[in-house]
């Protein structure tokens, strides 16, 4: 390979090399830092991003609801702050979302924490499609557990949907004019219900944290530390257990010895200076975009092909969770603004398989609140502007306030096609190679994402709502990245064992939502950081065998 | 030049204000965007966000233009809608970059956001009061239902 940089032996080199190498500080790479520094592992986190304090955050300034078009985006291509990385998505209908920062897109993310089922882990089994997973729910039940507890859920036991689990450490969210109708309604359809699990305060719990004051906008993170987010749950533990967090640190690729194991990484600091940092472990936690990239872009001699890909299955099987969003008007003032954006209710009708609805797998639908003036008028959820002109104030009023949506939420099913390769020209700010997005939506998905959406419109007439208008397939909605170095028993058909190691090198492992074999239709984070809880749990009892 | 005026012209800002009443216009007693000072928030936002400033300025060139040979300022007002619809069907991405940043410049003005009963105007530090606690009897219906996940 042509080198634009030194070669990482004639780089600076961080002092001492460290145990184990934690690349990206969001869900996945807080916990497992936390787990490790915790078992007396030496851990050494890079991070592209920085921290977010308070003050970064706009909901104390006026034009608050602005900065979701520019610097608090979802979208990097539409943020383009410096620690972002830009995404070539002229071949995809959705487009990837994504935080960069210590905490990662936990920081923008709604707190919306289920698990997924048993039989999410058994879909080639009960379904006849995809692939099972390596493990089942049973593997991952004590660290769901583990998990609930470090980071604080709300929620209430008793779900008839859901299995059997512990009690959840904090209470549901609370009930406000907008969960009442949807709970009339609900119970008028005989559909399934329940609070949703939320990833918030909403009692005292933990150091540093306040509880929920329902301001609304999570999406835009939570400067009141509310929000379960790893930047306040697992980090400021993991620090204080001894674990070495890098910000500003962009990892340009993962550096192997000559026996073909993980050796560390090159990255670049906040300076610019490439620097190595050498590693008896590494651990990828970048997202099912970001881990994809980058052990693409660690292609070597002995791995021309990209790192840990001898399956040629990085970067493959990309899955997002296609949604539509549904809203509602009606005719009360609900003050649909106040509350957490997207943690209320849930509803689990028609989760699992039922072929008379035309498609295999289910849909999940969130039941939740809704935005503030400029976003009503700007369209909210189902991007319908409210008119210019002399009707504007009429429909403003109509909707403001007096708006409920639900997200409508499908399962994906892992394909070959749709992946993550390298831009041929595209680059970050470093030079790095850019991802490329390749995917289009399966007949299966679409079925599935008219099925839904049509249930949340019954909804919601059910509800009592006077209007409801539909987005179906939202593009910007890419929250998901999931299956892009899957885990399996079988090295020709997967990239990570059922520990997340990955069968060509030993001592790499992945923990971030890449190792997914399917998707659920539900969001994943809790499943993620179950996932990283347990890789590192098994990671720190046989450190001293990777290591050796 | 209006010395306080960052990216327009004294001539722009007039010329905004006019079209930002028609895109907003004035209720009841309240002023529209253009009399609520929202040209003022638009030369700020277009200051700052030189990504938006090409449809923007396009879109009100193309307003003036349209009103005919005295301008848009000369127009008739009751006839000023019509102008911007023939803009809007001609040229839908500025005219909607406009109204997109007509909107911004509108509702992100704390007098504007009192009138429409956001107390307060920012959701933090305030936030907003809590509610009732969740009350576990009204799922009796939903707990009473036969399981529905399935096992392996």
């Amino acid at each position: 390979m042509s080198r634009l940089v030194p070669e990482s032996s004639e780089m600076p080199q961080d002092p001492d090399a460290t145990d184990v190498l934690i690349i990206g500080a969001g869900a996945s790479g807080a916990a497992v830092a936390w787990s490790l520094a915790r078992a007396g592992i030496g851990v050494t986190c890079l991070e592209q991003g920085g921290w977010l304090d308070r003050t970064d955050y706009p909901h104390e300034l006026p034009d608050w609801e602005m900065h979701r078009q520019t610097d608090f985006s979802n979208d990097p291509n539409v943020r383009g702050r410096p620690e972002d990385y830009p995404l070539n998505n002229a071949d995809t209908p959705i487009a990837p979302l994504m935080f960069n920062a210590v905490g990662g897109s936990t920081i923008h993310w709604a707190g919306h924490f289920p698990r997924f089922r048993p039989s999410d882990f058994r879909v080639r089994t009960l379904d006849g499609v995809a692939d099972d997973w390596p493990i089942v729910y049973e593997d991952l039940e004590p660290f769901y557990e583990e998990n609930d507890l470090n980071v604080g859920v709300a929620g209430l036991n008793g779900d008839p949907a859901n299995p059997p689990r512990g009690p959840r450490p904090l209470p549901p969210v609370a009930l406000d004019p907008a969960a009442y109708v949807f709970i009339d309604g609900l119970e008028k359809l005989g559909w399934h219900w329940w609070p949703a699990d939320g990833a918030l305060l909403t009692a005292p719990y933990g150091d540093g944290r306040h509880v929920c004051n329902r301001c609304g906008p999570c999406d835009l993170g939570c400067p009141n530390g509310a929000m379960s987010s790893a930047h306040v749950t697992y980090w400021p533990k993991a620090l204080d257990l001894g674990a070495r967090l890098v910000t500003h640190a962009r990892v340009r690729e993962i550096t192997v010895d000559a026996r073909g194991r993980a050796s560390g990484a090159v990255y670049y600091d906040r300076d610019g200076v490439a620097r190595h940092q050498a590693a008896r472990a590494v651990v990828m936690a970048c997202n099912g975009v970001g881990t994809p990239r980058l052990l693409l872009n660690s292609a070597s001699a002995l791995f021309p092909e990209g790192l840990a890909n001898s399956s040629g299955y990085v970067g493959r099987n990309l899955m997002f969770h296609p949604i539509g969003f549904v809203s509602g008007e009606f005719e009360e003032d609900l003050v649909g603004y106040q509350g957490p954006l997207g943690v209320l209710l849930q509803c689990q009708e028609f989760y699992e398989t039922d072929l008379s609805r035309g498609f295999v797998r289910g849909c999940q639908m969130q039941l939740h609140h809704d935005f503030g003036p400029l976003t009503t008028a700007l369209g909210g959820f189902t991007a319908h502007r409210v008119p210019w002109g002399a009707d504007h104030h009429r429909v403003l009023r109509k909707r403001l306030g007096r708006t409920l949506s639900i997200t409508a939420m499908t399962e994906d099913l892992p394909e070959l096609h749709n992946r993550v390769t390298l831009d041929d020209t595209l680059t970050d700010s470093h030079g790095i190679p850019a991802p490329k997005i390749s995917y289009t939506l399966s007949d299966n998905t679409r079925r599935a994402i008219d099925f839904v959406v049509a249930r949340a419109r019954e909804l919601l007439e059910t509800c009592g709502a006077h209007e409801v208008r539909e987005l179906p397939c939202v593009p910007e909605s890419g929250w998901h990245l999931m299956g892009t170095a899957r885990m399996g028993n079988d090295p020709e058909t997967s990239v990570v064992d059922r520990w997340g190691r990955a069968h060509d090198v030993p001592n790499l492992f992945v923990v971030d939502a890449s190792l997914f074999v399917t998707g659920a239709p539900v969001n994943p984070t809790s499943t993620i950081q179950a996932l990283a809880l347990r890789t590192a749990s098994w990671i720190g009892a046989h450190h001293r065998e990777i290591a050796a | 030049m209006n010395a306080e005026l960052r990216f327009l012209t004294g001539e722009q800002l007039r010329l905004a204000t006019a079209v930002l009443d028609v895109i907003i216009p004035p209720d009841g007693e309240r002023p529209g965007a253009g009399g609520a000072g929202g040209a003022e928030r638009l030369d700020a936002i277009l200051a700052e966000r030189p990504d938006v400033r090409r449809p923007v300025l396009d879109a009100l060139r193309a307003i003036d233009i349209a009103a005919g040979p005295c301008g848009f300022l000369a127009h008739d007002p009751a006839a000023r809608p019509d102008v911007l619809r023939t803009v809007e069907a001609a040229q839908p991405e500025a005219f909607t970059a406009l109204v997109t940043q007509t909107y911004n410049a509108h509702y992100t003005c704390p007098k504007v956001r009192r009138a429409l009963g956001f107390t307060p105007e920012n959701p933090q530090p305030e936030g907003y009061t809590q509610a009732r606690p969740f009350d576990p009897a009204l799922l009796e219906g939903v707990r009473t239902r036969n399981r529905t996940w399935r096992r392996v």
